[in-house]
Parts: C-alpha cells; structure tokens; sequence
C-alpha cells in the first residue's frame, strides 16, 4: 500500500490511524491532537484548575496514571497554567502486584521532577489488601479496596496540603461507566458519573483530565513516547459482571470507533427526573474519625470495625455500628484533618453566596 | 485503571456491590401451583413466578391496560387511572403491525377484549362483563422490508390477520419513501414542492446536497439500494429505522382522523433501544424515543407504546397459545453489500444487532436485566424544547451545541477552536458558516455519525445518492432556519435587546 500523506498536517507521511477519528495521521500529529484534546477538555468553560493549584496525581504505576502524569507536566508547561504538581500513590499492600509498579511511579518521579507520597493501607488501616483477603476471602475485596483507596487518596492529599486530586480515568472507562449505570439500574450514579470534575460538600476535588481520551490512545501515546508503565492484573482482580461490559464495550467500538466517545455524549446529555437528582443523602463526618460520610460511621471505619472483629461477611453491612465507642483493642484510622486551603476557600464561596 | 476496577477503585463511596448485583436468588414457592390463583396447576414459570395458563393472560393483560391506558385518559386522576375505560375516542386507531410478537400480541389483546368496534359489523361478542369500545374504527399499517432484507413477503398474511378481524388495512413498502405518490395514495394531497430529485454527495464531509431533475430511469427500490450501498453496514439500521418512523407517522398523519398510532414495542425492544440509543449518541432524545404517550409533530396525534411492560418472550407466547403466527427476525443487520468495515466477533456489523444479542445473552444470568434498562429509561427526562430546528433524517429535535462538543473532544483538524472564534470545524464542516447547501450541519449528532463514513469507496460514479424527498424537503426548511440565524448574527452589533419571540 502506498504510504498516505498525514491527513492534519498534509505533508509528513501518516504513520497511525487514529482509534477515536479513523484519521491516518503522523506521529508528531497525533502527539498534537491528543494532548490538544486533554487540554481542551482541561479548560473547557471555567477550567478545572486555578493558578497556584497545587494538584495530585493519583498514580498506581499503570498507563493512564504514567501517561497522565507525563501529559499534565507538559501542558503546565506549555500553556502556563501555573500548577504545582505531585504524584500521590497508594500502596494496598499486594504481593507481587503493587510493589512492583510502585518502581514505575518512583521512576516518574525521577524523570518529570515531581514530589512523590507513598501511603499504604499498612500505615492507614493496619490492613495490607493480601491480608484482608486472607480474611474475606476473594469476594469482595475489591469492596474494601476501593473504600479504602479513595479514603487515603483523600488523606494523602490533606497531608500534603493538596484540595485537588486527578485520575487516570479514561474514555472508555467512562463509557463502561455509563453502560453499568443503565444496566444495574444506577439512576442516581448515572447523572453523577459523567462529571469532569466532582466535589461534594466538604472532600477534596476530583477530575479525570482524560475522560476523552481512548485507552487505545493512551497505550499509543505511551508507546511512541516510551513512557514505561506496570500493566500486570492485580491478583485479586473480579472478573464477573464487568467484563461483560468492558467486552460489550469492545465490540461496539469494533463496529464503530466512536461508539466510545457517542456514549459519553450521550451519557452527559442525560437529565433524570427531580425525584432522582434529589435521593442523595445528606453528609455529616464521621464520629469516629471525622472523615465525610452519609451515616455515623464511615464506610473504612465500619469495614475495619468488621475486619477488626474478626467477621468476614458481616462486615460489609454498615450501619450495625453506629457508636462512636472503639470496641476494646481495636485499630482505628487516625483522624481525618483537611487542609487549610479549602477551608479559606469554602468561606470565600459562602460569601460569594450571601453576596449574590 | 490499571487495577481493572476503576470505579470502585476510585468512586467506592457509597457502593455497595462494586459489582453488577448477581441475578436474585429465585423466591423459594411451589412451582407446581399456580403462585396467583394458588389453585390450578402451573403452566408457565417465569422470573415472577408460576402461572397458570389464565393467570398468565390476566398477568399480561393487566400489564397491558396499565400502559394503554392513561395516554386515552390524559388529565385523568393517578389512582383512577387504569382502573376505568377511557371514554370512546374521538378519531380512529392506526394499529403498526410488523408480523412479530410484541405487535401481534397487541392487536390481539385490543380485539379480544372488545377495544375496538368490528368495522366490518359483525356483532361484537358481549358476554359477561364486556365493555364498550375505545375505538370505533382503526387501520392496521404494515411496512414491507422485504426488498432489501431479500426475506419473505408477509403483506398478505398481515392484511389477513387484519381483515380477518374487520380492520382497514394499509400496506406499505420500505422503498414507498421515494415514491412521489405516496401522499396521495394515502389519500392526502401534496402540498411541498416535488423533492425527489435532492442528491447527496458522500465523497465530502459536509455532504453537499443538489436538486437535480428525477432521473426517471431508476426504481424506487435501486435509488433506496444505492443509498443503503453508500452507507457503512453499521449505519444502515438506523438509516432503515428512520425510515419505518417516518411512513409510520406520515401514515397516521394523512390518513383521515388518526387519534393514536398504537406501537408494539415491548420491553426487551425498549431495552436495546436505551443502550443502542445511548451507544448511538441518541441519548439527549431518548426519552422521546421511549415514551409511551409522545405527540407527533404539528398534530394532535398520540404515539403509544402499551406493551412496554411486556418482554417479546412473554409476546410470543401469547402468540403461540393463541395460534397466531409471528415472525420476529427483522433481518436488518445484513442489508446491502458487505463492508470492509468492522464487525463484533459474534458477527454482528451494527450497534443495534451487536445490542440485541448483548441483552439477550445478558439475560440468561440475569434475568432482570430488560426491566433494570427500562427502570432506568424510564427515569430520563427531555431537557430540550421540541419546537426547536428538526433533523432532517431522523425528525427529532437537534441537540444545541453538540457539534461544539464533538469538535473539542474529538479533533479532525489542526486548527484551534479558540481562534476560530466559536465556528469549529468537524471533518471539515464549518459550522458557522454558509451552509446553504451542506446537509451535514443540520442533521443531529447521531445521524450525522450515521451518514458520516457514507464512504468514498463505496458509491460509484460521481458519488451522488438520492435522498429520500422528505429529507430533502428537510433540508430545505432547517436551512431557512440556519439562514434566519446568520441574518441576526450579522446585524448582532445593531440589536439592543434580544427580541420576544
Ligand atoms: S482489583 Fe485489586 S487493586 Fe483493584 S480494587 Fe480489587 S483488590 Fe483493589
Ligand atoms: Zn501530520
Ligand atoms: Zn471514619
Ligand atoms: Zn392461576
Ligand atoms: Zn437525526
């Protein structure tokens, strides 16, 4: 086959299609459109970030955090946005799985010069991730694993005095998002889901900068740049009813490459009825360790008063402790202290408020 | 992310089951009585229970009524609504009837239970309880795909069971859309000017249209082949659904006094409609698409979808303790020539097919999956405003600033959308600009995907394909639209207030 001319540029020859266009673009042109793509998406309306930011980057070793973070180093440069950046990574404590792609974040570090924070469930809970699935078992792990992953992505960022925290999260994990919504009936979550950037009341923000961009992008992106990155499956991974999903996903993406980025649109335009945008509780803090939560207790501090106990199963049911009582000998999290910016922050937008 | 759990990885608040909830464990009861009258023997056992074969019915009907009825009794009380029925309408019932369960099921659940007088006077069978007729005259309306799905002709069969039963019978044909006449056949007089000779060009990304003197020598059917040819496999469903819409509400809006135009959509229908609706960016109008009670444009008519509540298994076996014969393949997944395109690895070469096979497979563990989609669509509301710009293909309202969205998400050009000052342009289309001859600018996000790819390789010659006339005529007034616009956008710095309108 003839060698076609880059369809952006016209001249260089095209060396890519690319997944999300069909387009057959050359390399230099799809660095451009992609990282063009991120920044759009970055700046669209207000912008998620405000100079002076100080920005974590939740990173685990994988591709969409090591291309995220090489991505976001370079767009603050080029377009000034006057960031101050870190990589905070969280080690669950899984043999053979985490401590091997902790090597790649500290090698991000190295090589983009960004401050780097490990915390582990160890430090946090008193739990590593292989230790409470010797105690639950391989059910639900990913429960207390995800539960506690976005608690000490929160406190690792308190500790560094950081009120905003971007993930890797991508394309197609939003559009599988917007498909398990619909399919388990998650009305509430299925408006929520598609933000770019979320905040309740008191946590910390969260963006995901890539929700456009396509994980055959990202490995793209990674590789003509030689960005190293960790992509062994973490050991206790599920397999059920997501994968069907992700392979549904798969094969309509098969069929018609923009399918991804069509169901993110469509998911963003979905407006639900009143009765549905209004069902979300009403937060508090935790009375143990003050950290945000919907009931007295915390979801991490209800997990690890079950692990604590000894119960396996039970433990995933909230709400039969309520008392702010440590049981006797029991570890506790230690408290939950938010930064200082957020704080000045959230004054200056109640005046804000009572000004309008 | 990597860890391949990336929502409960990260958005775990909250969650219960980072997984999809398992199928329910089937209630512990009796399967050898029936679980309603707890007397007779069960026939059928389905996720709600053991049934008896007239418990089945009365499970069915009830579920029937439930949709059928409040749109005939718009205003009427919440609590009281199913419970009577609606007073006599005052226009007849068009009946679309595709020969497959959902729709046959319906018109034999609408002539059973007496909601339609006999046009043909036979006497209606008033035994214990039966009551008066919702309808005193309605038309059953099929469309013939058989001309390009190359399956069997079933327009006889479904005038029979129409006949049969003492209703008008209307048969169309899929390729009827490039049929000048058509209006008129139905009895209704033309009033647009004649729009059969609008071309497409698909070799540009814009789509240029022309008007071009009908060129006599092609069929209907070779001018509808050539444009199904011209579009890529996964975009001829769409192109084929379009097109049953439209006769469908051109049907009830010519006939004489059409009140209600009855669907027999069912629930399992529904279902690959909310994720294959969503998988096509249709999700700004789905819940037009799925509502039970949607008034068609510039009318008074009301577009019912009563088997909502009903899967098409559930249909077909109505279907077949009746004896009735039904047909459920529709076949649309392999029209035209084969593409180079790609293909799921089941086969399936359009999202719709690859959906349809994805919630059936679905629900063989998990049973609830249909009813959990419908929950879900059933909770969208539309944000827009119908009286806005239509899109000529799939008549629905045009989704503002979505062709924005598209351009910032998904570059096709190297120029940046901040310096073009709010005109971005999409495989080339400037949106802002004069499009008094492009057709792209003015579909809706969905059919321009649709009609996008409508590749170069494929059409012959000079690459152009007739539109069918209505989209055509289309055209041209969301073009008067568009026009209208870019003349208030060139006197902008002139007007001091915006305008009432
Ligand atoms: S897959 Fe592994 S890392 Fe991911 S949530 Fe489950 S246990 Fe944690
Ligand atoms: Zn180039
Ligand atoms: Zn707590
Ligand atoms: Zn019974
Ligand atoms: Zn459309």
């Amino acid at each position: 086959m003839a060698p076609s001319p880059c369809s952006l540029c016209h001249t260089a020859r095209a060396l890519v299609k690319r997944p999300k266009t069909g387009q057959q673009v050359c390399k230099s042109c799809f660095y451009s459109v992609f990282e063009t793509e991120v920044h759009n998406t970055i700046t669209e309306g207000q912008g998620i970030f405000h100079r002076g930011e100080k920005v974590a980057i939740g990173a685990s070793g994988g591709k969409d955090s090591t291309v995220l973070a090489h991505v976001l180093t370079l767009l603050n440069q080029r377009y000034d946005y006057g960031l101050d950046l870190y990589l905070l990574s969280i080690d669950e404590g899984i043999t053979g799985y985490r401590d091997d792609s902790l090597e790649t974040v500290k090698q991000n570090q190295v090589e983009y010069g960004l401050p780097l924070k490990i915390l582990s469930y160890n430090e946090l809970y008193g739990w590593t991730m292989d230790r409470i699935v010797e105690q639950v078992g391989r059910k639900n792990n990913c429960t207390f694993c995800g539960v506690f992953r976005r608690q000490a992505l929160d406190r690792g960022a308190a500790q560094l005095g950081i009120d905003h925290i971007v993930t890797g999260h991508n394309a197609d994990d939003m559009a599988e998002t917007v498909l398990m919504n619909i399919m388990r009936g998650d009305i509430a979550r299925l408006g929520r889901s598609m933000a770019l950037t979320t905040q309740s009341e008191d946590t910390i923000k969260r963006s995901k900068p890539f929700k456009y961009a396509y994980e055959k992008e990202i490995v793209m992106y990674a590789y003509f740049k030689k960005l190293t990155y960790f992509s062994t499956e973490c050991i206790y991974a599920p397999d059920a009813y997501r994968g069907h999903a992700r392979v549904f996903l798969k094969d309509l993406e098969a069929i018609r490459p923009s399918a991804i980025i069509d169901i993110i649109h469509s998911g963003e335009t979905f407006v639900l009825e009143q009765s549905v945008q209004k069902g979300l509780k009403e937060m508090q803090t935790c009375l143990r360790c003050g950290y945000i939560s919907s009931n007295d207790l915390c979801k991490a501090c209800a997990l690890l008063e079950g692990l604590e106990a000894g119960l396996d199963r039970s433990a995933l049911k909230q709400g039969q402790s309520t008392l702010s009582v440590v049981p006797e000998g029991h570890r506790i999290i230690p408290r939950f202290e938010r930064p200082v910016p957020i704080a000045v922050e959230g004054i200056e937008r109640a005046v804000q408020s009572l000004a309008l | 992310m990597s860890c391949g759990n990336p929502e409960g990885a990260v958005e775990g608040e909250e969650k219960e089951e980072v997984l999809m909830p398992t199928s329910r464990p089937v209630r512990r009861v009796d399967k050898a009585i029936c679980n309603r009258c707890k007397k007779a023997k069960t026939s059928f056992i389905f996720r709600q229970g053991a049934y008896c074969s007239p418990c089945y019915e009365i499970s069915l009907r009830s579920r029937f009524i439930r949709q059928l009825h409040p749109p005939l009794r718009p205003g009427a009380v919440k609590s009281t609504l199913t419970l009577y029925r609606p007073v006599v309408q005052s226009g007849q019932a068009l009946i679309a009837v595709s020969g497959g369960a959902g729709s046959v099921a319906m018109l034999d659940m609408l002539m059973s239970r007496g909601y339609i007088s006999r046009s043909d006077g036979a006497a209606t069978n008033r035994t214990k309880g039966q009551k008066e007729a919702v309808w005193d005259k309605a038309t059953v309306v099929y469309v013939e795909f058989a001309s390009v799905t190359g399956r069997d002709e079933r327009t006889e069969d479904i005038r029979k069971l129409s006949e049969d039963r003492g209703l008008g019978f209307i048969g169309l044909k899929v390729e009827d859309v490039y049929d000048a006449g058509l209006v008129s056949w139905l009895g209704g007089s033309e009033r647009n000017a004649d729009t059969s000779g609008v071309k497409v060009n698909f070799q540009q990304p814009n789509l240029p249209v022309s008007q071009e003197p009908t060129t006599s020598n092609t069929t209907p059917v070779e001018r509808l082949q050539s444009l199904l040819a011209s579009l890529p496999p996964a975009s001829r469903p769409s192109l084929l659904s379009h097109i049953l819409d439209h006769l469908l509400t051109l049907a009830a809006l010519t006939l004489p006094n059409v009140s209600q135009l009855l669907l027999g959509e069912t629930a399992t229908r529904l279902a690959q409609r909310v994720i294959s609706g969503t998988a096509l960016g249709r999700g700004w109008t789905l819940p037009l698409e799925l509502s039970n009670s949607f008034t068609l444009p510039d009318s008074q008519i009301v577009r019912m979808k009563p088997m909502k509540e009903i899967s098409v298994k559930e249909a077909a076996l109505w279907c077949r303790i009746h004896g009735l014969e039904t047909v459920n393949y529709r076949g649309w997944d392999d029209v035209g020539p084969k593409g180079k395109e790609g293909r799921a690895k089941g086969g399936a070469a359009s999202l719709e097919a690859l959906t349809e096979q994805f919630i059936a497979g679905l629900s063989t563990t998990h049973p609830s999956t249909v009813s959990t989609i419908n929950r879900t669509g059933d909770k969208l509301v539309f944000p827009g405003d119908t009286s806005g710009p239509i899109c000529p293909l799939c008549e629905m309202p045009t989704e503002p600033d979505a062709m924005r969205w598209k351009a910032r998400t998904a570059l096709t050009s190297l120029t940046d959308p901040h310096s073009s000052l709010g005109s971005p342009t999409i495989a080339g289309i400037h949106t802002g600009d004069s499009t008094h001859d492009n057709f792209a600018p003015t579909l809706c996000y969905a059919c321009l995907t649709t009609l996008s790819g409508g590749a170069t390789d494929r059409t012959t010659g000079d690459g152009m394909v007739n539109l069918p006339p209505w989209v055509g005529q289309r055209v041209s007034t969301s073009q008067r639209m568009v026009a209208r616009e870019q003349m208030r956008e060139e006197i902008a710095d002139f007007l001091l207030a915006t305008e009432e309108e």
